[in-house]
């Protein structure tokens, strides 16, 4: 029996996953050790914690209504963090994958879930040093929660091309949009969660698969949208970090909107099932191509549509939600994101372009991290 | 003697110097640092008496290169704006190392030792070798707060001890006025035109590269022949070449877009310059015919250059942001001296006086001992850290 929490409808969370880079050769560091000693000499009232490598912290916001709060809260935290790496003589940048390092050289966090995630799954722990965003939704109980999960899921193309922004990997220009998704995939938990449509049929299935030991809590599930009972929410895994907290901000509010929209048409759309035969094909497409890609909807009637009309049309119907959730500025600057095709992953491509290599812009994504500028 | 044959001399001498110190490192596994300085000694025991003491010397400037190559490397570490960022603690560090340096003089007099002879030495000592520091973490891999920290204290501790080994050369007088004496103003002001010269060497190097844009290949050579004239020209002005070399190291910033030049080092003429360092290190070992007095002194010198940091920094635990663990490793990581020390125990030779030979006696003596524990201290406190790779 799982108990899931209850939390006010539509607050949203945002964790986001950081590159610690050396400021030599701007490769990652081993770095999040001396970082969290600070932080716990500073006695931060804010969520930072260490990850799976030594080479990432976490940074996470309190639960919101309003996503202006949530940036305000993000942007103070981040003012602590970029304090913290000065005085370690380390950069912070976001992204999904650092453009060079060499995943041999990663080192896993000294505490005891890191070390057993490393015991089990040995290489890929290292690889699994990507950097993604995780969006909370706050639900008022289980089967909405899991009712929102599905509805959800049709649109993971959407937020896996919103928040793309590693098409370099291992010093390699990957053509992906994001690239970051092939490391999660290799996981044998990873991908959409199994067709449940209840609180109670996951129940059943969760007690279950720890019964046969597959797994002993719900972190080990890798799943792109998952329930986080304890908190009371849904958690959507499947972004990569951006490279500024404002384009966090932006995809936080699509997937609030989009979530309002689900509640208010609850009757409607509580029973929505994920088409799971396109599901992988599209969410291919999305890593691949972004806002380029070509999903198709609705396999027994194919309707194929490329990834930004799909996103503009949710757009349109979302505008009412926007207002009501006081995100109309993110909206606007959303259809702006989507019209343009504005993804990190191309402006990555572009600041590479320029600099002509892998530390020059890792070194740019760094100061596009401090500035927190609004791309 | 021709040219062919006395330039034929010099790379015989050194491959055979490496062949020495590889025979170690190969066969019977021992660390590059010391397999550099078993070799350097074995070498000198046994090629003095057949080549001639002279000869070997004649290859001096070509280990003030290699100890300069590793200024700029030590250059190319060292961040400024961190140094900035983090300036009290640095401002700390710094009078930390003037109050070693007087507490130093004052066990040598103690210990009958002249005012200058006294002076020179403790500039010397309060240095720590940049080789053995840059070389123990490349080879560990060792990344993180107390690695930096311990890079850039090691390049503040180098910059005054040269400091202050030139101002009080020429002192020969104890008085409190020594220090503002045209002597030392005019060592001062060497020190300044050393780092001008370094840092508008490194302009013209930056605009020259971010100019052409040459290939990786290319630039790599450019960089050697920039290194290469800066001390050249240290040399013939009589400036400090470590010192112009280091700010050239600081400054250089090359923006290529067509090759990665954000790396630090200079691949295998930098390791081929710490095997060289590590082999002098080594080589000068045979001079060495201290006392069992000499050895005490020496021993009570490098307690203090452990103990007075480690207090030091303790007390100043709370205002510095370093864990209580890594700032009680920073003191032990700090005692290594080699080629900079030897180098500039040549000078003291040149005073020629009695005061002077004892005192490089003594020297000699904390040098020997400091080769012997360094290494492994430095390499111990850097995996308690847990900041090497695993």
């Amino acid at each position: 029996m799982i108990t899931f929490k209850s939390s006010k409808a539509l607050t949203v969370g945002v964790e986001l996953e950081l590159q610690l880079v050396n400021k030599r050769n701007y490769d990652l560091t081993r770095a999040s050790v001396d970082f969290m000693e600070i932080v716990k000499k500073r006695k931060l009232i804010y969520d930072i914690k260490p990850e799976v490598t030594e080479s990432m912290i976490e940074i996470a916001s309190k639960p919101y209504a309003n996503i202006l709060d949530l940036e305000n809260e993000l942007n103070l935290i981040n003012r602590e963090v970029i304090s913290i790496a000065s005085i370690l003589n380390i950069g912070i940048s976001g992204g999904g994958t650092h453009p060079f390092q060499n995943w041999t050289e990663r080192q896993i966090f000294p505490a005891e879930r890191y070390t057993a995630v490393s015991d089990i799954y040995g290489y890929l722990t290292k690889q699994f040093n990507v950097y993604g965003q995780h969006v909370h939704i706050g639900c008022e109980d289980g089967d909405i929660a899991i009712e929102l999960i599905q509805y959800l899921s049709q649109f993971i193309p959407h937020f896996i091309a919103l928040g793309s922004s590693s098409p370099f990997n291992q010093a390699e220009d990957t053509l992906f949009q994001s690239s970051r998704l092939t490391s999660i995939s290799s996981f044998p938990l990873s991908g959409i969660i199994p067709d449940l449509s209840s609180w109670k049929e996951f129940e059943i299935y969760f007690s279950a698969m720890k019964d046969t030991g597959i797994v002993s809590t719900i972190k080990d599930f890798y799943w792109d949208i998952r329930p986080q009972p304890d908190y009371g929410t849904i958690e959507i895994r499947i972004c990569d970090s951006p490279l500024t907290i404002y384009r966090a901000c932006i995809i936080a509010a699509y997937i609030q909107m989009l979530s309002s929209y689900f509640l208010k048409n609850y009757k409607l759309l509580k029973r929505a099932k994920i088409d799971r035969y396109t599901y992988s094909y599209n969410k291919f497409q999305a890593a691949r191509y972004g806002f380029d890609g070509i999903i198709i909807r609705n396999f027994k009637k194919p309707i194929k549509i490329s990834i930004s009309q799909d996103i503009e049309n949710n757009l349109e119907l979302l505008i009412g939600h926007s207002f009501a959730l006081n995100t109309h500025h993110y909206h606007k600057k959303l259809l702006d994101i989507v019209k343009n095709k504005n993804s990190n992953s191309n402006q990555i491509k572009k600041i590479y372009k320029q600099k002509g290599n892998f530390p020059g812009l890792v070194e740019s994504l760094c100061d596009i991290w401090k500035s927190n500028s609004y791309i | 003697m021709t040219i062919q044959s006395s330039l034929l001399g010099v790379p015989l001498v050194i491959l055979v110097i490496i062949v020495f110190s590889q025979f170690f490192k190969i066969f019977l596994k021992i660390p590059t640092i010391y397999s550099g300085i078993i070799g350097g000694y074995i070498f000198s025991i046994t090629s003095i008496p057949v080549i001639g003491r002279i000869q070997i010397d004649a290859l001096y400037p070509f280990i003030s290169l290699f100890t300069a190559i590793i200024f700029y490397e030590l250059g190319r570490r060292i961040n400024l704006g961190w140094v900035l960022t983090k300036k009290l603690f640095f401002v700390a560090i710094v009078l930390m190392f003037i109050l070693m340096f007087n507490v130093l003089i004052q066990a040598l007099l103690y210990f009958n030792l002249d005012f200058r002879s006294a002076s020179l030495i403790s500039a010397i000592l309060i240095s720590t070798s940049p080789a053995f520091v840059l070389y123990s973490i490349k080879e560990l891999k060792s990344e993180g707060y107390l690695t930096e920290s311990i890079i850039h204290i090691t390049g503040i501790s180098n910059v005054l001890g040269l400091l202050l080994f030139s101002i009080f050369f020429d002192i020969s007088n104890y008085n409190s006025a020594a220090i503002f004496s045209p002597e030392s103003v005019s060592e001062i002001i060497r020190m300044i035109i050393s780092c001008m010269s370094g840092f508008l060497t490194a302009l013209i190097l930056n605009a020259i590269s971010n100019f052409f844009r040459f290939d990786e290949n290319t630039q790599f050579i450019v960089i050697s022949l920039f290194i290469v004239t800066v001390f050249l020209l240290s040399m013939q002005f009589n400036l400090s070449g470590m010192i112009s070399l280091l700010t050239l190291g600081l400054f250089t910033k090359i923006n290529n877009q067509r090759v990665n030049l954000h790396k630090s080092d200079l691949g295998p003429i930098s390791n081929f310059s710490y095997l060289m360092i590590f082999i002098f290190a080594g080589y000068h070992l045979s001079e060495l015919s201290f006392t069992y007095k000499d050895f005490f002194i020496a021993s009570a010198l490098i307690s203090i250059k452990i103990i007075l940091p480690t207090l030091f920094l303790m007390l100043g635990y709370k205002f510095n942001t370093l864990s209580f663990k890594k700032t009680s490793l920073i003191s032990i990581s700090l005692i290594s001296l080699s080629s900079v020390a030897i180098l500039l125990s040549t000078d003291l030779h040149l005073i020629g006086s009695e005061a002077s030979l004892k005192a490089i006696s003594i020297l000699w003596s904390v040098i020997f001992i400091s080769e012997l524990i360094s290494p492994v201290l430095l390499s111990l406190s850097l995996k308690l850290s847990r900041e090497v790779k695993l």
